[in-house]
């Protein structure tokens, strides 16, 4: 049920910006569902200039991760991992309003979340690293049906979508969204990624033009790089 | 299960009444707690067979207690019902049974469907918050961003504008002297208008330009330990030039003993002239501005320490602004009803660039004005703001706002009728004056409130109490609307509400208030008194002074009244230098050689010659030879105007006549200054012959 980051973003323990201990109260304050004591640590974070990147990938990422893993082992209850993601959106709230510092390459994405899809957080960290990398960023979540993700893009005209699927039980889902888009917007570059896609990326980016798989943080900064 | 399992039915049993999230009571027939089990002493914070609870104390709503027997008659359905617990109540779904010994055993659960149902909606609820937040967020970047692009673009195009519009003032002006004699008088007039027009859209954008860059943050405050008193005196005398036009007369009305402040001069200067130039605009022909400082201390608070502040005021006769439309009339492009006298635009940002300048220096600036009598603006900022320290500064300011209302009100009055000081004594005296007395009055009557209960009970004594309430808040209502307190106004009817609850006065804060008010009275004693002493001043001054000094600026000469002629051969120089002079107000004449300048002469006497050295047919210092044969021939200035400034051509320009040798190009400051200056000296020439 966890919306978890692949492997490719495992932790590079050498190059860490937040100490061991700082993590720790972090995550003892996520499990008991202190979002103040969250709020706090990642508050004092920002305001000491780590960087969004490390903040997501060594603080947000791991936490998460570390929630899903607690949770397949039974050691917390689906109610303590819905409130752990009830926070952990919480601090992404909070660190949102910090990214607009960065200058604009002047390109707009959507990243979108499949219609009826849960989990967010991921999608959500995907549309911010786009905003901190310049992009005119705009994340769709909790939609229900693809006809607003069409809206969407028909008011925004963005450059790239950028869709994620969580769990791979949606598949289907997946592809009646991709060809709704490519039949409304057959130029329309696409990026798709998420959990859901961890066997089948490339597979069913192949089977549509213009459809990418990124299949991590790292590999979408490549992507942006490129 | 109980009859073949025994062992199993011991292990439930204790399950539930150990464990479970079961909620089981055993009731005797009177509907007493006999037995409970460690949930529902959980859920209570308490042990109910011990209290001997009844199942009334065990539930919430109770509308209708239920009948036990016939709930336990009634078969499988089970039945809602709210608890009571330690905390929130909560609501279970229960059966009743009845027991072998006429007890009656209730059993409920909580829906767990139903709490995975809230569970869901709470966290979709949640992510929905989350993500309009997040949209509000983006949202907010975006306006922020698309605002300082606004005030770029504004900077930007009026930038751009100023230099074209620039030329188009020149050139019409250049049309309509030089076709005076072939267009027709309508055509000169067209002229004329674009000359106006351009000039008008000109200041315009230099308003915005000053928005854009006090807006963006591109506005620094460079402080300095800065004369006030001069700095007024030197922006009326810059002001001087549109007033005059409009037959105006700005007068500066108070001491001109310096007072230093650190403030930024060029922001301050910038405040003022846009004050003055907003009283020029609204004053009729004929009218009078004038212009007060004063250095005085308001005590903030009634506790709090003494502040030093330099207050300025810039005070017309026009219109008024109408009461319901001062509110806001510092805010950016607000305009008023009222009409400028001459036709003048308006962007409605010259009062909003006043504000940023008094918010940068943390200071306050306000209007008085009544309808038909004129408006004065007030400016009063602490002298020494830039070196307090933060927090003082804080508590001070903030202080200091929230009592400036009450505090500078009746300073508003005083002030406003400046021009009959004693008047304005009078009137704050009998303001002061009607209050005490009303005060004493409302402390008499709540004296008799607490004093007696019986009175109060009294029907007349409540009556008389209920008039005498409202013809004292007709009276203070008159007499705030009247000065314009209005924060007093506010206080004095809250009081009133509270009398009519019947609650007691707080009639400290109206002492307060009047105790402020008097501390205020003392200290504007300053406007009369410097405006005795300014008038007294102006009557004394002598009307010519020796040296070129302060007076100079304050009573320059009127260009207007002066002609100019620019003798050079090249059309460029010509139309640069007349225009030059033209923007300094003087008429001009231009001539293209030495001989058409001898021509000039003759017909149009000029007070003051621009003669380029070099020209064809006739030299500028033959011209000027010639000039200074003729009868009469010293009552004029002649400048002379080379390329070259060694001694040789100084000499030979002084022989033939000239007064001055200015080296080409000649700049603006120069052409005015020298113009100006020669015209000062000429002026004196002439006054001391007609003696």
């Amino acid at each position: 049920v966890l919306q978890r980051f692949t492997d490719d973003d495992e932790l590079d323990v050498t190059t860490v910006a937040i100490s061991e201990p700082l993590y720790q109260e972090y995550l003892r304050a996520l499990l008991q569902g202190n979002s103040t004591d969250c709020a706090r640590l990642v508050t004092q974070l920002l305001d000491h200039g780590v960087a969004i990147r490390a903040l997501y990938v060594e603080l947000i990422h791991r936490s998460m991760y570390e929630v899903g893993s607690l949770w397949q082992a039974n050691r917390i209850s689906v109610a303590r991992e819905h409130l752990a993601t009830a926070i952990t959106e919480e601090m992404l709230e909070l660190i949102y309003p910090r990214l607009f510092a960065e200058g604009t390459v002047g390109a707009r994405v959507i990243v979108a979340t499949l219609p009826g899809e849960y989990h967010q957080i991921g999608a959500k960290v995907i549309a911010d690293i786009f905003e901190v990398n310049g992009w005119d960023s705009h994340f769709l979540g909790g939609h229900d049906s693809e006809a607003a993700l069409l809206k969407r893009i028909d008011e925004l005209r963005p450059d790239l979508l950028a869709q994620s699927i969580s769990v791979s039980f949606n598949l289907p889902q997946l592809h009646r969204v991709l060809g709704a888009v490519r039949e409304a917007y057959p130029m329309l570059p696409i990026l798709i990624g998420g959990q859901g896609l961890k066997d089948c990326g490339h597979e069913v980016s192949q089977s549509y033009l213009k459809i990418d798989y990124v299949s991590s943080i790292t590999a979408l900064e490549a992507w942006l790089e490129s | 299960l109980s009859h073949e399992r025994g062992d199993i039915s011991d292990v439930v049993l204790r399950y539930v009444v150990e464990d479970a999230p079961v909620y089981l009571v055993v009731l005797d027939p009177e509907g007493r707690v006999r037995q409970a089990n460690r949930y529902v002493c959980e859920l209570l914070g308490f042990d109910p067979v011990e209290r001997s609870a009844l199942l009334e104390d065990l539930l919430i709503d109770c509308c209708e207690l239920p009948d036990l027997s016939a709930l336990a008659e009634a078969g499988d359905g089970p039945k809602l019902l709210n608890i009571a617990t330690s905390g929130l109540p909560k609501s279970l779904s229960f059966k009743f049974r009845r027991t072998d010994n006429d007890e009656t055993l209730m059993i409920g659960h909580q829906s767990l469907d139903e709490i995975e149902t809230l569970q869901h909606a709470l966290l979709t609820a949640n992510r929905k918050a989350n993500n309009f937040a997040r949209d509000l967020q983006k949202l907010n970047a975006h306006l922020h961003k698309i605002n300082e692009q606004k005030n770029q673009f504004l900077g930007m195009a009026a930038h751009d504008l100023r230099n074209p519009i620039g030329a188009l003032t020149i050139y019409a002006d250049y049309l309509r002297r030089s076709g005076e004699e072939r267009l027709s008088n309508r055509e000169l007039h067209y002229l004329t208008r674009m000359s106006a027009t351009s000039k008008q859209l000109l200041s315009l954008l230099d308003d915005l330009l000053d928005f854009a860059a006090i807006e963006s943050g591109r506005f620094k405050l460079r402080p300095k330990r800065t004369n006030i008193v001069m700095l007024v005196r030197e922006t009326i005398a810059l002001s001087q030039l549109s007033a005059t036009a409009k037959r105006i007369d700005v007068q500066y009305r108070s001491k001109t003993s310096p007072i230093y402040v650190m403030v930024d001069p060029s922001k301050i200067e910038q405040l003022l002239g846009n004050l003055l130039s907003n009283a020029i605009k609204y004053s009729a022909s004929g009218a009078t501005v004038e212009v007060f400082v004063a250095e005085h201390g308001i005590n903030p608070q009634a506790t709090g320490q003494a502040g030093r502040y330099v207050s300025f005021a810039v005070r017309d006769e026009g219109v008024g602004i109408p009461l319901a439309e001062q509110w806001g009339i510092f805010r950016p492009f607000t305009t008023t009803s009222t009409q400028a006298t001459a036709g003048e635009t308006s962007t409605g940002l010259g009062l909003a660039i006043v504000q940023l300048i008094v918010d940068a220096h943390r200071g306050h600036a306000w209007v008085a004005s009544r309808e038909g009598e004129g408006c004065t603006f007030f400016v009063c900022i602490p002298i020494e703001f830039l070196e307090d320290t933060d927090r003082q500064l804080r508590s001070s300011e903030s202080a200091y706002r929230s009592s400036s209302a009450e505090l500078i009100n009746p300073m508003v009055v005083a002030t406003y009728k400046t021009i009959a000081p004693q008047q304005a004594k009078r009137l704050s005296d009998e303001f002061l004056e009607q209050a005490r007395s009303l005060l004493a009055r409302l402390h008499h009557e709540q004296a008799g409130d607490v004093g007696g209960q019986t009175e109060v009970q009294d029907v007349d004594s409540a009556r008389s109490r209920e008039s005498l309430v409202r013809e004292t808040l007709a009276q203070i209502q008159g007499l705030c609307m009247g000065v314009g307190a209005e924060r007093l106004l506010m206080k004095c009817q809250q009081s009133l509400r509270a009398v009519q609850a019947g609650k007691a006065l707080e009639l400290d804060r109206i002492a307060d208030v009047l105790e402020q008010t008097q501390q205020t009275l003392s200290t504007i004693d300053w406007t009369s008194e410097v405006a005795n002493e300014g008038i007294t001043a102006m009557k004394q001054r002598p009307r010519v002074e020796a040296s070129a000094s302060r007076h100079d600026l304050i009573n320059p000469i009127d260009p207007s009244a002066c002609r100019v002629l620019v003798a050079d051969d090249s059309h460029d120089n010509q139309l640069l230098l007349t225009t030059m002079l033209q923007k300094a107000g003087y008429e001009t004449l231009v001539a293209t050689d030495g001989k058409q300048a001898l021509e000039v002469v003759r017909e149009c006497w000029p007070d003051v010659v621009w003669m380029d050295v070099n020209m064809p047919r006739m030299s500028g210092l033959d011209a000027a030879e010639q000039i200074r044969a003729m009868e009469n021939g010293e009552d004029l200035v002649i400048i002379a105007m080379s390329a070259s400034s060694t001694e040789t051509t100084i000499a030979r320009a002084k022989e033939a006549g000239c007064d001055e040798l200015v080296v080409k190009p000649v700049q603006s400051d120069t052409l005015v200054d020298a113009t100006s200056r020669h015209l000062r000296a000429l002026m004196n020439r002439r006054a001391g012959l007609s003696l």
